[in-house]
């Protein structure tokens, strides 16, 4: 799968979460253009969220938290309050304290991989899916 | 540089706890080329090496020593973070 074709299924997701966001906050937005600190705005709460939308995970048993591509990158640079992570069979809500607590508490050392039509490598963290359920905010 | 080595030199930085002195042995060790992602990486490490520090002192020292601002942006944010959910988990565990 390529670049624009995780692009497209991430912005479906997005869609699909947004319309949901929207039936309590009318007000949520998506962030304009390639925006590195977050995916959606919910003005109300005057919160933002990053989306993750994982439906590998559902093979692998693992999240893939990215934070580092050729620079610092989506988990170390996200300013979201809350990480909405979607397998496509479940959503997760939780804050990147919380994320952060899990690799730390768990020692998960970062790994690197190749996205097939990545330029660059990129270094993750998999975190087992069965733990991060345990971290989470809802 | 291969993953493993990659990692068994973040850990022996983190374990200079200080973290210009964490820096001093990543800049020393590694090529130019992996500084940024060692820095990056570094925060995952630090927290640990942090809370098994005997005195509160010796602890707030070596948050103390990261800056304000650095590279990535939330360093500091992060080891904070960190050092916080270790200390709760070994409360619990107490």
């Amino acid at each position: 799968m390529t670049f624009q074709d995780d692009l497209k299924i991430g912005s479906k997701a997005e869609d699909d979460l947004l319309e949901k966001l929207r039936q309590a906050f009318p007000l949520a937005s998506r962030a304009e253009g390639l925006h590195p600190d977050f995916d959606i705005n919910i003005p109300e709460l005057d919160k933002t969220v990053e989306l993750k939308f994982d439906p590998r995970s559902q093979d692998t048993g693992n999240i893939v938290i990215e934070y580092f591509h050729n620079k610092p990158s989506a988990f170390s640079v996200s300013q979201a309050d809350y990480w909405v992570i979607d397998t496509g069979e479940e959503v997760l809500w939780l804050t990147r304290e919380r994320i952060l607590e899990c690799i730390l508490s768990w020692e998960l050392n970062p790994v690197n991989i190749h996205g097939a039509g990545d330029r660059y490598s990129k270094w993750v963290f998999l975190i087992p899916l069965k733990l991060l359920r345990e971290y989470k905010n809802d | 540089m291969k993953p493993d080595k990659f990692r068994v030199l973040i850990k022996n930085a983190a374990a200079k706890i200080y973290y210009p002195h964490c820096l001093q042995y990543i800049e020393s060790n590694m090529h130019e080329d992996f500084h940024q992602l060692a820095r990056a990486t570094l925060i995952y490490y630090l927290p640990s090496r942090i809370v098994d520090l005997k005195t509160r002192d010796e602890r707030r020292e070596a948050i103390n020593s990261i800056p304000d601002i650095a590279d990535p942006i939330h360093t500091k944010e992060f080891i904070v973070n960190g050092v916080k959910a270790l200390w709760k988990k070994r409360d619990i565990s107490r």
